[in-house]
């Protein structure tokens, strides 16, 4: 009885201590460790925002398994940057409106963090956002896409996506033909 | 395929209890995924060193077709992973043993790529994005996507107008042309200066029927209403390339008196109520030229004034339906308001008035127009929506106009003088006519256009700068273009089919 109630008190302590620290440690799939404010990683992620108010973070490093460690330092990059470039003023106001905000254009230092990217980085930066529920690094993530997007042929759309053609060639004829104006450059 | 946002989890549930990966993914999108989904899936990735170019040309294009399984996801277990790979251009499993990776389990909606990736894309890029395959083509067309699209554009800064440039030729045997033409002109507008400053032809067609060259161009969401110097209304999308000229209107007897440049203009707006895009118009059964009656003291005129609306997307091609009479006599020289409440139309007999018909009661009612100088009205006031705001522009003296804002709202107007602007090297004795088009994103700037040029005014201080001579830029010759400018947005609305 006694070592459990010693093992529950500590047990205490560390939940204390964990909640005081302004910062929470995640892991990779592959075991490396990022720090990211706790401020942040609650305000730009709803699932780490859930683990955080649910007391399930690990002090010794959250496991996120499902993220590699070149997409989770993308991850805690952004939310350091991000946390830098709204005046702390506005820290409180932002986490409630932001998720059901309208789409904003992509601020000059969100374009330079996405452009940076390859395309295997940026790619899996979607699914590390979309997985930790990260709406904002979403929608810069999918707009940047897009940008990659525009002017393409379907054909080369077709390729950068892997996406097999299963139209009939006359089909296809049909579909060009009816949306000939969106050829003219072609 | 069904469009839908991902879900948004704002309030996620504690779960104290659960394991980690049963708590992301419940939070993620309240799909609560059997212990087999849940194993982990370790993923070994690799340092990306090839050049994007060369990864593209030359590695994704091995990459398995995914799309056949994707197709049939009923016999996929794994269609969540297959879709991720998909969107991601990742190698997946076996067939490319120099990368194994094993994806982890995911609660992406398998339309994550449709409605967060190409829902950006401009109307062109998506049509050929139709080309595609099938289950895009499918999810463009979804009408929640029309709908996303549309409101995406709604939110997004100004950049360009619309331009249809018509060459003024006053010879009524050259009254009509078989040619139209819409333009997008960049506009150079701090802080998103555009990168290509060269306008672009949109859109461009025939109409062996002929249309007046003289036209009046209102819109909404990318639906142009153009109105001709007959009773013949046109409607199009110039970025889904779809034109449709409307059943004829009852004939308006002001064109027979009114000189043969005159288009009265129509009204188009969108019908939040009944979820259907409008064009409105006035007519006249009888009309007698307006004169100043010394005895009243007041500008008087014979009349008879009708006003139908014509309801776009409708089965059956639709047609135009009579609405109560107009309170008073509208005056076509003034482009009416279009917001998303009501239409503004202009009236100056007897006295200068605004008259709004709600989209929602399609009633009429008089409101408070600007209290210009002594109520004073000029024929060269223009009138228009700026970022759902009412604007009045009151041509108070020569080259010098006051900007008229108000809300828009179910109640009175209450007009405020944003500014006075005085037209810099302003030719003396030269009508200018001052058109609001539209207002940037930093709520300052006003982008006007005055004979063929587009401006900048500040409303804070009312200094004016040149932004574009679009006679230049479009090389069309001498055109008139105060009339023909609009602001540019680009929608996949259908005109005759309501695909939102």
């Amino acid at each position: 009885m006694e070592v459990d109630k010693g093992k529950g008190e500590a047990e205490e302590t560390r939940k204390v201590a964990e909640a005081d620290r302004d910062t929470v440690t995640l892991k990779s799939s592959d075991g490396k460790l990022f720090e990211v404010s706790k401020e942040a990683a609650a305000r730009l992620s709803t699932v780490l925002a859930g683990m955080i108010a649910g007391g399930s973070i690990d002090d010794n490093g959250t496991d996120l398994k499902q993220i590699g460690s070149e997409a989770l330092e993308n991850v805690v990059d952004y939310c350091n940057k991000h946390a830098n470039s709204i005046p702390s003023a506005a820290l409180i106001s932002s986490s409630i409106s932001f998720n059901t905000a309208p789409f904003k254009e992509p601020e000059e230092w969100e374009r330079k963090f996405v452009d940076r990217l390859s395309h295997d980085a940026l790619f899996d930066l979607v699914e590390a956002a979309n997985f930790l529920g990260m709406e904002r690094l979403l929608d810069v993530t999918c707009h940047k896409i897009s940008e990659m997007m525009k002017g393409k042929s379907p054909d080369q759309i077709r390729e950068v996506f892997n996406i097999k053609n299963d139209y009939t060639k006359e089909e296809l004829e049909e579909i060009r033909q009816e949306l000939a104006w969106a050829f003219y450059d072609d | 395929m069904s469009v839908r946002r991902k879900h948004r989890s704002s309030d996620p549930p504690c779960h104290n209890t659960l394991d980690q990966d049963h708590l992301f993914i419940s939070h993620l999108s309240g799909i609560m995924l059997g212990p087999n989904n849940n194993q982990k899936r370790p993923r070994i990735l690799a340092a990306t060193t090839i050049p994007d170019d060369l990864l593209i040309a030359e590695v994704l294009i091995h990459l398995p077709a995914k799309q056949d399984k994707w197709k049939h996801r009923g016999s996929s277990l794994d269609h969540d992973h297959l879709f991720i790979s998909h969107l991601c251009g990742i190698m997946v499993g076996p067939n490319n043993q120099k990368r194994p990776r094993i994806l982890a389990p995911t609660t992406i909606p398998d339309d994550l790529l449709i409605a967060e990736v190409l829902i950006h894309l401009p109307a062109k890029s998506l049509a050929r994005c139709r080309c595609v395959c099938r289950s895009w083509r499918a999810g463009i067309a979804a009408a929640a996507f029309v709908r996303r699209h549309r409101d995406l554009s709604r939110a997004r800064p100004p950049s360009s107008v619309l331009a249809i440039p018509r060459r003024n030729i006053n010879d009524p045997n050259h009254a009509t042309t078989t040619e139209i033409a819409f333009h997008r002109v960049p506009l150079l507008l701090p802080p998103h200066a555009a990168t290509e400053a060269a306008p672009e032809l949109v859109f461009e067609m025939t109409w062996p029927e002929g249309i007046t060259r003289a036209v009046h161009p209102t819109h909404c969401d990318g639906l142009v209403a153009v109105s001709t110097t007959t009773d013949r209304v046109f409607v199009c999308n110039p970025a889904t390339g779809e034109f449709v000229a409307l059943p004829l209107g009852t004939h308006n007897a002001e064109l027979d008196h009114c000189d043969s440049q005159l288009a009265p203009p129509v009204a188009i707006g969108f019908d939040q109520w009944r979820n259907r895009y409008v064009v409105a118009r006035y007519f006249y059964r009888t009309y007698g030229d307006s004169f100043f009656d010394d005895d009243t003291g007041e500008w008087a005129q014979e009349y008879d004034i009708g006003h139908e609306v014509f309801t776009l997307g409708v089965a059956g091609g639709g047609s135009w339906e009579l609405t109560d009479d107009p309170p008073h006599a509208i005056i076509g020289a003034q482009r009416p308001i279009c917001t998303r409440r009501a239409f503004y139309w202009h009236s100056h007999v007897p006295t200068p008035r605004l008259v709004r018909f709600g989209l929602r009661d399609r009633a009429f009612e008089v409101v408070a127009r600007p209290p210009t100088t002594g109520g004073e009205w000029n024929p060269l006031d223009d009138m228009a929506e700026l970022d759902g705001k009412l604007c009045y522009v009151h041509a108070a003296a020569e080259a010098e106009f006051h900007v008229w804002m108000a809300d828009d709202g179910p109640d009175d107007l209450r007009w405020s003088l944003r500014c006075r602007v005085h037209l810099p090297d302003a030719v003396p004795m030269l009508n200018y006519d001052f058109l609001p088009v539209l207002v940037a994103d930093d709520g300052d700037t006003l982008v006007t256009c005055i004979g063929n040029t587009l401006y900048r005014c500040s409303l804070q201080s009312g200094t004016m700068e040149q932004v574009v001579d679009m006679e230049r830029q479009l090389q069309c010759g001498p055109w008139s273009s105060t009339d023909y400018v609009v602001p540019y947005f680009d929608s996949l609305l259908s005109i005759t089919a309501c695909n939102y």
